[in-house]
Formats: structure tokens, C-alpha cells, sequence
């Protein structure tokens, strides 16, 4: 089949900015994609509600992380800082677009973090999010709001992770079922003549995987270099988490509903992997 | 007394018989030099080359240029193949101390293994420790620590934040920390709901979160602990992982080395520094580059000069000596015989490590010999100092003279000092020597053994054919051309002429090999194969043209009576005095008019040089011998009642030494008998209170000097000179003038008393005291009593004028 980029419907990203390093990342990732789709991006950073709430409230106290030293909380100091992370973010998208050359907008939201990001995303094709956002504990898996938007989000999701390397290698999963398709597609766009794209196939025997291989070709036409193949009979998160870390992808793509791996694993391998994902939702 | 022949031209010159020699040139001769005749000084170099005692150093003291340095060189070059190989030396790091380096010695030729071996563990580690920590079984224990701590500090929070949200009270993440806040339907309560809230219910939720709040800041407490526990915990799997896999190889090294004490001291030392440093070791080494000379390069610096603790540098590595060193210093300078601690610029500032400990001669010539020159190590700021001190101290202590004056005010090392056991031989000039032996109170302890170099020795026949070798072996080593034997007879006979002896044979080997240099020269301007004897003579007669302007300019103010003397006349109270001018290395006679004047008075003699201080005190004793020499003979009987003065005549400078008191005698006993002295003669030598005639240097230059007058104006026959008798061994003259004499136009006369030289100079005898106590009228003795008394008579005659 041959490449058709206008398949790859990701035309505008929606970026969640808050200026922590795994949302820096996610920035760079996403003009990465938007780059190799000719897409464009939308800032958007969001005001939190809550922090605007507790900070009026009369005895509102904050407790230090590093100290245990509590303060009261003072409302124009909370919203001074919001507005600076704000100008913050919007020069880090400016910059990056710019260094990119990608056309950008930029907004500031107020309400619930999670619940006006995964608002905006409906206006783009993508969103692009740190896997935690400011957080001064050692936070294993992933942060509330993207946990809220992996679960709830419809739009395709980048989940970025500080350390984004776009050099390293594409790392698709692969079952034959549609969503893997739709993601296949859309890592060879994404990896254009740029890097290697791995594939994993998830066969359960030989004669599968050559079939698989066979139409995961014919899927991958578009891309311009090779595509390496793995197989692996495996399912589980667990192994399937050992196979992707020995593979160490810069981008790891999975379809949203595979057939091979139910939704659950796919989102536990979002939370347990330390890699930058890509979540391709399946069209309804 | 009789009066002394002129002496036959065969005692003017010692001749060198070519006939005496088997050989036809010195190509045939071996190359062993075997120099003879310093007997004394070699027997002083075996005593203290064997004397293994402190302070049994050597001074070989001598005149410049007769080869000690040479002879003792090549004396020990072949004896130390004999001696034990020393050990090797090497600094490492000190891990305890690192301004103070160890010092670590090893058999011969084990050090540079050594350092070898370091080289190749610090290689290794930077393949093993990288491939020990990227494991995946490293990285799984590494990674399940952290992830241990962050379930701890996550799982405590994540407790209390579901502890919280069970009553409604949601954990909000603020810019510095955290707080509570209550919660309706997910989302928190803004001020207005919240004070609509019943006080009853209001307290509540400020009382829960109070709560809350503590339970948070007590876990809070607690984080730092976890912290700390989870970073011991990795620091001693990093410890484990490093110590698995470093310990192979330091394993492997300690069993090379396993004889070494010191060298398994410092691998114990060294592992456990790179397991502590391991995490130097999974960086990537930048790629060395090009810097220039003494500047440190910027990128790579700190990183490399880590891992230099790991080096080893060796500073002696014996593995090429076949016995005992032999070093020769030229110079010796404080840092060139103790060391130095080389420093690099990096950024503007100094740096240093022990790699930049740089060994001196001391280090070089530990186990065996040193050979320093004397006058430079003393021309060389503080040398002498640490050497000396390196020898009482036995051991060599590398001190910045920077830092111990204050030049540089970075911090240094102080590397541990190594044990010295050397043979300190000292060459030079005998001034020195004395010079230290009386002013240094450590010499005499430091350097018990002098070797006296004499100036000369024997002509025999043994040293002859010793001299001949040392040319064979100057044309060989020189690449110049052999030498025929009438080439090496001359170049004998000018051994001689140095010596200033006709018996003896100069040991300045460094002029004759000047001349050989200069023979081969006019050799090869002749197109000959061989040096000859007359190629060696025109180097000798074209060194003393070279340096014959003085003298030219002299004998040309002769010639044109600029200064007077007479060669041909008699005249009373004037002789010709033979003087020797030495200008840099060439010495040359020159005659000089004396003269001697009498009147009245009361027997004293005056020395116009004293009086107006031209004259050194050797002259002027000479000149007062004079006085005791004429009181005894003529003022016994009656009083002397003379006053005579004795000058230098046309002397422009300073006269010193007593070899013109024979001539000042004559004139005065030509003054005072009258009988006039023939202006054909010069006289040398200095004369004692009996009128015996004593010996002079310079004997050879006094004749030439009046002998080149005498040729210019015309040799007539009658000219001559008279010498000390004693000196006829010393003759060693010029070609044409021994040739003259032989033809009897000119005369040498070898005079022992003055009587003897009265005779000859006047035709007139001296006269013999008789029994009577007078001499005989017609005598000189006889004439100078008459007119002595005559004198006597008028100066009584004048003092008592009425009687």
C-alpha cells in the first residue's frame, strides 16, 4: 500500500504546557511530529483552580517540602507565579516553534488541570503532555493528569518524559488489529527519512509472524528506511516491558485498542515504561 | 774563581730522538690511555673509590686542562661494570598524604614493569568498570533502590492523600510544597462556600487538616532519613559491584609483584581508592590533544590528572646500566643534582603532581659515581649547599628553591626522600680546593681524599710513550689525522717546553691537544696523509706569531730607541735585567735597562721602585738582600759610606720578583768600583746575602726575549746572557737560538756566584779576599774597596772639618 500522509490525520498538536522537564520534553516531542506531519501546535497552560482556591481560603497553610515548615498561603503571591510560569511557557513554545519553524498559538485557561487540558485537546489532533507535572516527590508512574487523559482523553496522546532523544529508534507494536495499523502508519510518517523504525510484532508462532511481518510492510510503505523486526510471542506487560527497555526506544507507538494486548496493558505499560509514548486512539 | 764556559747548544735543548720509537705513526698504536707519572693522584682515587665509608669523597685537584676529569671518568667507566646494578626508583601517589609522594624502589629494570603494569590496569578499568556497572543486573539493583525510596516517599504521601480524600480534603500540589483543602464533589471550595459552611463544620475541616497537615510535615521528617538509607544502601552495592570488579585484576598485578612489600602496599591502597572513585571511571576520557610544551590541557586536565595517581613515575630505571652508574654533570645546578618538581600553566595558575617529579644527577648516580667540576658547582646558586647536604643526610630530598624562597606560593609536594649511597668526585683547581679546606668547616668531613694532579712529570721513557699514546688516541677520537713519529718527538719536546723543563713533561694534555688540532691543520694545508714534524712547527710558530703583536711592538721600540738598550757598548753602572711579561696563555721576555747611581752617604741602597711603590715586595727584598750582601763584603773593616739608587729605567708599571737581583748587584758593583759592565749581556737571576746565584722562572722566555733583540740588531758574537746555573735543566729554547749558539754567535753563561758573573761581564776578575783581608788592587773587588774608602775618608773629612 503506498504512503499517504494525508491518512495521518494529526494536523494540529495541543501542547500542556507548565514549564516542568517532563512538559519540556513533551514540547520538543511534539514539534518533532509536527515537523515530520507539517502539523502545527497549540500551547495552552492552565491556571489551576484548585491552587487559586486553597490560596484564598482563610487558613490555608503551605508546608515545605524540603523544610516541613508551614506558611500561610498567600493568594497574590500564587497568582503572581501563575502568571509567570504562563509568560514562562509561552516563550518556551515560541522559542522551540520557532528553532522548528512550525506555525503556533498559545492560550492561558483557567479551571481543574486535567479536566481543561483534556477540554482543549478536542480542538486538536494530538496531545502532547509530561508524564507528571510540577512535583517535588518522587512520582514512579505517571502524574493525575496524565493518568486522567490517557483513560479519558479522544484525541491522540504524546506522553513525553524528560531525557527525549529523537535520535533513538521508533518502537511500534504491532497485531495485525486496526489500532496497530493506524499506529504503524503513523510511525512511519513520523519517522520519515529520519530514524529507524523497530517493529514488534506480537505473534504467537513463526507462521504468524511472517504473515504479520508481510502485511506490516505493506502497511510501513511510506517509510523511507528500513524497518528492523522483533517478534515476540509474549502479551503480558511485564515481558513486553523487558522487550521494549533491551530495544530503548526514543518513541515508543501504541494503538489505543489492540487486539494482542487488551487496554488495560497498554495503559500499564505507559505508567511502568520510563520511554516517551504515543498513544494512537482508534477512530470510532 | 773560574769562570763558567758558555754552554754547548746540546744543553739548550732537550731533544726527542724519532729513532727511540718502534712505531712509524700513532695509527699503530693502541687506543688504551694510560696516563703516568700522577702517581700520588691515582693512588688518592683507588683509596677513595674503595673506601666505602662516609665522607670519603675525592677532590681532584690540579691545574685546568690536564684531563683529571677525563682520566677519572674513564678510570671508573671501567671499573663499574664490576660493581651490583642499583635499584630502580619510582614515585607513586600517596593516598593518605598526596602532597608527600612515595618513593618505592625495585630490583633493576622492575620499575618501568611496573609502571607498565599501572598503565595497563588503568586501561583496563576503564573497560571494566564501565561493563560491571552497565550490567543489567547493576542496573536492576540500582534501579530497585531508587524505586524503593520513591515508593517509600510516594507511597507515604499517596497514603495520606487517600487518608484525606476519604474525609474530603484534597492534597494540592503549591510551587514550594504542598496543602489541604477541603473537597465537595471533586473540586476544592472556594472562600465564599467555604464560609457559608456551619462554624461547627468549618472547624471540623480546619481541625482535620490541622491534622492532616502534621501527619504530612512528620512524614516530611522523615524523607531525608529514606534518603540517606537508600543512598548508603546504593553506595555499598556500587562498593560491592566495583571492589567484584576491580579485585581480578589488582589481584593479578599483586602476584606479579608478590616479592615487592612496597609495590602490594600500594596496589592494597590503590584498589581502594579506584573502588571508592569508581564513578571517574564510567565518564568517557576525552581524546588527548596537542598543547603546547609546559601548559596543561584545559578539557581534559582535571579528568587526567585523576587518574595520574594511578601512574607511576619512574624517576630511575637502571634495566640498561651493566654495573654501577658513572654520571658526569655539566651542570650543576640545585635542581640538576637534587631534582625539581616541574610545574604546568593551566588557566593562569601553576599545577604539579608527582609525574612532574623530575630526578636529578644525585638519583641518576645513586649506587655509584658523580662527577661535578668544582667551580661550576659553585657558580651555581645553593648547589653546593643541597649537595652537601644530600651527602651528610645520605639521602636526596627534592626541594622547590622556588618554594623555599618564597618565588612561588602554590602549594607543592614534598616527595619522601630517597637514601643516597654515591661517590662524589670533585674536579678543579687546587685554589679551591684550599679555598673550601679553609673557609668551609663540612669540606674537610664531606671530601677526606684529594688527588693531587701534578703540573708535570718525569720525561721517561714510559711517559714518552704514554704521550704518544694520548695522541694516537686524540687522532683517533677527533678524526684527525696520525701522527709520524718525528710529528710526535716535536710534539714531546713541546711537552717539555710547557713544563718549562727540560726532564719533565707537561700534563696540560688539553694544549697539546690544541697543537694536534692545529698541526693536523697545516697538515692538510700541506696535503699530507700524516702530521709531520714540520707541520707541528708551523703550528707553533703560527701560534706565536698569532699572539706576537705585543712583543713586536716592544723589540720595534727597541729598534727605534724609544726604550734604550744597549746591545753593543760598556757602560759603568748599567746592565741589561731580563723580565717575563705573561699575557693570557703566551708568555714572552723582555729586557729591561737597570741602572745603579752612588754618592755619599750612609751605606744605604734605594730602591726607586719601593720609594715611589711600583715595586712588590719580592723586588723589594731582593734589593735588601743586596744591602746585606755588600755590608758583608765591603763594610766589615770600614764604614759603608755610599748611597746608591737602583731603578728600572723606562718602567711604566709595577716590578715585582727577585730574578733582577743578580743584574741590580752587577750594576752596583760596576757603580761603585767604576769598571763599566758589557752592554752585550743580560743577566737573570736572584742572588742570596753570600752572592750565590739562585734559580728564576721563565728562564726559556728571558733568553728568547734579549736572543730576538740581539738577531734584529745583528748577532755580533759577543752577546749572551747570563743564567743561574741552576736553571740550565729548565733550558728548553727556540730553534735559532740554540742554532746561534751552536754557531757561537750567541752565548749562554750558567753563573753560580756573582763573582763568576762580574768576571764576564766586566773582563775584569772579581778578586779573592786574601788573608790580609784586602783584595787584590786591579779587581772589582779590589777597585769598589778603594773608592769605597776613598768615599770613607771624605765624608769623615767632611764631618769633622776642623780637625
Amino acid at each position: 500500500m503506498p504512503f499517504n500522509p494525508e491518512e495521518i490525520s494529526i494536523r494540529r498538536i495541543t501542547v500542556a504546557l507548565d514549564c516542568s522537564p517532563h512538559s519540556r520534553a513533551s514540547l520538543e516531542a511534539a514539534a518533532v511530529i509536527a515537523g515530520a506531519l507539517h502539523a502545527e501546535l497549540s500551547g495552552i497552560f492552565v491556571e489551576d483552580i484548585n491552587l487559586i482556591r486553597v490560596a484564598e481560603l482563610p487558613f490555608s497553610e503551605e508546608i515545605h517540602l524540603h523544610t516541613a515548615r508551614s506558611e500561610h498561603l498567600d493568594p497574590e503571591r500564587v497568582m503572581r507565579l501563575l502568571r509567570l510560569q504562563s509568560r514562562q511557557a509561552l516563550a518556551l513554545l515560541t522559542e522551540t516553534a520557532e528553532r522548528f519553524g512550525i506555525p503556533h498559538s498559545f492560550r492561558t485557561i483557567r479551571g481543574p488541570v486535567p479536566a481543561e487540558i483534556i477540554a482543549a485537546a478536542l480542538e486538536g489532533d494530538l496531545l502532547a503532555l509530561g508524564r507528571t507535572g510540577r512535583t517535588l516527590t518522587c512520582r514512579k508512574g505517571l502524574g493525575t493528569t496524565a493518568k486522567q487523559a490517557v483513560r479519558e482523553a479522544k484525541t491522540h496522546l504524546l506522553i513525553a518524559h524528560s531525557g527525549f532523544q529523537p535520535a533513538r529508534p521508533l518502537l511500534v507494536l504491532y497485531d495485525r488489529s486496526k489500532a496497530a495499523r493506524l499506529a504503524l502508519r503513523t510511525s512511519a510518517g513520523i519517522a520519515g527519512g529520519r530514524g529507524a523504525l523497530h517493529v514488534l510484532l506480537l505473534a504467537g508462532n513463526e507462521r504468524e509472524a511472517k504473515t504479520m511481518r508481510e502485511e506490516a510492510e505493506s502497511v510501513a510503505a511510506g517509510a523511507k528506511r528500513g524497518i528492523e523486526f522483533h517478534v515476540i510471542p509474549w502479551t503480558d506487560s511485564e515481558m513486553l516491558s523487558q522487550c521494549i527497555r533491551m530495544i530503548g526506544p526514543g518513541l515508543l507507538v501504541l494503538g489505543d485498542e489492540m487486539e494482542a494486548i487488551g487496554k488495560e496493558t497498554v495503559h500499564r505499560l505507559i505508567d511502568r515504561l520510563a520511554y516517551p509514548v504515543l498513544l494512537v486512539k482508534t477512530p470510532a | 774563581m773560574p769562570v763558567p764556559e758558555p754552554l754547548g747548544h746540546e744543553k739548550l735543548y732537550n731533544r726527542c730522538d724519532p729513532a727511540e720509537f718502534s712505531f712509524e705513526s700513532t695509527a699503530e698504536l693502541d687506543e688504551k690511555v694510560t696516563i703516568s707519572g700522577q702517581d700520588r693522584a691515582w693512588q688518592a682515587i683507588r683509596f677513595s673509590v674503595g673506601m666505602k665509608q662516609d665522607g670519603f669523597n675525592l677532590f681532584a685537584l690540579g691545574p685546568s686542562g690536564t684531563g683529571k676529569q677525563t682520566a677519572i671518568e674513564h678510570y671508573l667507566r671501567e671499573k663499574a661494570p664490576d660493581e651490583p646494578v642499583p635499584d630502580d626508583w619510582c614515585y607513586v601517589y600517596n593516598f593518605e598524604t598526596p602532597r608527600q609522594p612515595k618513593a618505592i624502589t625495585l630490583p633493576a629494570g622492575k620499575a618501568c614493569e611496573f609502571s607498565r603494569d599501572m598503565n595497563g590496569l588503568l586501561e583496563a578499568l576503564f573497560t571494566i568498570i564501565p561493563a560491571a556497572f552497565s550490567s543489567e543486573e547493576y542496573q536492576e539493583q540500582e534501579k530497585t533502590i531508587k524505586e524503593r525510596f520513591e515508593e517509600r516517599q510516594g507511597g507515604a504521601i499517596e497514603e495520606l492523600e487517600k487518608k484525606a480524600s476519604e474525609n474530603n480534603i484534597a492534597l494540592i500540589r503549591t510551587p514550594s510544597g504542598f496543602a489541604f483543602a477541603p473537597l465537595r464533589k471533586g473540586e476544592v471550595l472556594n472562600s465564599e462556600a467555604f464560609m457559608r459552611l456551619k462554624q461547627g463544620e468549618r472547624e471540623r475541616i480546619e481541625k482535620q487538616i490541622e491534622t492532616l497537615k502534621e501527619a504530612l510535615q512528620s512524614i516530611m521528617v522523615q524523607i531525608p532519613k529514606w534518603q540517606r538509607e537508600s543512598q548508603e544502601k546504593l553506595k555499598e552495592l556500587n562498593r560491592q559491584v566495583a571492589t567484584f570488579a576491580v579485585k581480578p585484576l589488582f589481584e593479578e598485578l599483586k602476584e606479579t609483584h608478590r616479592e615487592h612489600t612496597a609495590v602490594l602496599d600500594y596496589l592494597d591502597t590503590a584498589e581502594k581508592d579506584v573502588v571508592e572513585n569508581f564513578i571517574r571511571f564510567l565518564e568517557k576520557e576525552p581524546q588527548p590533544q596537542e598543547v603546547p610544551t609546559g601548559m596543561a590541557d584545559i578539557r581534559s586536565s582535571g579528568k587526567s590528572r585523576l587518574f595520574n595517581r594511578y601512574r607511576v613515575n619512574v624517576v630511575i630505571d637502571n634495566s640498561k646500566n651493566g654495573g654501577a652508574p658513572v654520571i658526569s654533570e655539566d651542570k650543576p645546578s640545585s635542581q640538576n643534582l637534587v631534582g625539581d618538581i616541574e610545574h604546568l600553566a593551566q588557566m593562569g595558575t601553576l599545577i604539579t603532581d608527582f609525574t612532574l617529579i623530575k630526578p636529578g644527577a644525585l638519583h641518576r648516580a645513586n649506587g655509584g659515581y658523580l662527577i661535578l667540576d668544582a667551580r661550576r658547582l659553585l657558580q651555581e646558586p645553593l648547589a653546593y649547599e643541597a649537595l652537601k647536604k644530600a651527602i651528610r643526610t645520605r639521602q636526596i630530598r627534592i626541594e622547590s628553591l622556588a618554594q623555599l624562597y618564597g618565588m612561588a606560593s602554590t602549594v607543592s609536594l614534598d616527595p619522601e626522600p630517597i637514601p643516597l649511597d654515591v661517590k662524589i668526585v670533585l674536579t678543579g683547581e687546587r685554589r679551591l680546593y684550599y679555598l673550601l679546606s679553609a673557609y668551609d668547616p663540612d669540606f674537610s668531613e664531606l671530601f677526606k681524599v684529594a688527588a693531587d694532579f701534578d703540573d708535570d712529570m718525569e720525561r721517561t721513557a714510559e711517559n714518552r710513550r704514554s704521550y704518544a699514546n694520548f695522541m694516537a688516541t686524540i687522532a683517533r677520537r677527533e678524526n684527525l689525522r696520525h701522527l709520524d713519529r718525528s710529528a710526535v718527538a716535536r710534539i714531546i719536546e713541546y711537552g717539555s717546553q710547557l713544563a718549562g723543563d727540560s726532564s719533565k713533561l707537561s700534563t696540560h694534555l688539553q694544549s697539546v691537544t690544541d697543537l694536534i688540532h692545529e698541526s693536523d691543520y697545516h697538515a692538510g694545508e700541506n696535503g699530507r696523509e700524516l702530521i709531520v714534524q714540520e707541520d707541528v712547527e708551523r703550528a707553533i710558530e703560527a701560534r706565536r706569531f698569532r699572539a706576537g703583536r705585543i712583543p713586536g711592538k716592544i723589540r720595534e721600540a727597541f729598534l727605534q730607541n724609544t726604550i734604550l738598550i744597549d746591545t753593543q757598548n760598556e757602560k759603568t753602572g748599567q746592565i741589561n735585567g731580563l723580565s717575563v711579561y705573561i699575557l693570557g696563555d703566551q708568555a714572552f721576555g723582555k729586557p729591561s735597562r737597570i741602572t745603579a747611581r752612588i754618592k755619599m752617604g750612609k751605606g744605604e741602597v734605594i730602591d726607586i721602585e719601593r720609594e715611589v711603590e711600583m715595586g712588590g715586595p719580592i723586588h723589594s727584598k731582593g734589593v735588601m738582600i743586596l744591602s746585606g750582601y755588600l755590608g758583608s763584603l765591603y763594610g766589615r773593616e770600614q764604614p759603608l759610606s755610599l748611597s746608591a739608587t737602583l731603578v728600572f729605567e723606562q718602567s711604566y708599571s709595577g716590578v715585582e720578583g727577585d730574578s733582577a737581583s743578580s743584574a741590580e748587584l752587577y750594576a752596583l758593583l760596576s757603580a761603585v768600583s767604576g769598571v763599566p759592565l758589557r752592554q752585550s749581556f743580560a743577566v737573570t737571576g736572584s742572588v742570596n746575602q753570600y752572592g750565590e746565584v739562585q734559580a728564576i722562572g721563565g728562564v726559556n722566555e728571558k733568553i728568547e726575549g734579549f736572543f730576538d733583540l740581539c738577531r734584529e740588531r745583528g748577532l755580533t758574537g759577543t752577546q749572551g746572557v747570563l743564567i743561574p746555573a741552576s736553571n740550565v735543566r729548565n733550558l728548553m729554547l727556540r730553534e735559532d737560538v740554540v742554532r746561534a749558539a751552536a754557531e757561537g754567535a750567541f752565548s749562554i753563561y750558567p753563573v753560580t756566584h756573582i763573582d763568576e758573573g762580574v768576571e764576564i761581564l766586566t773582563g775584569r776578575p772579581a778578586g779573592s779576599l786574601r788573608e790580609d783581608g784586602t783584595y787584590p788592587d786591579d779587581t772589582i773587588h779590589g777597585l769598589a774597596v778603594a773608592r769605597l774608602r776613598t768615599m770613607a775618608e771624605k765624608q769623615k773629612a767632611f764631618n769633622e772639618p776642623d780637625r
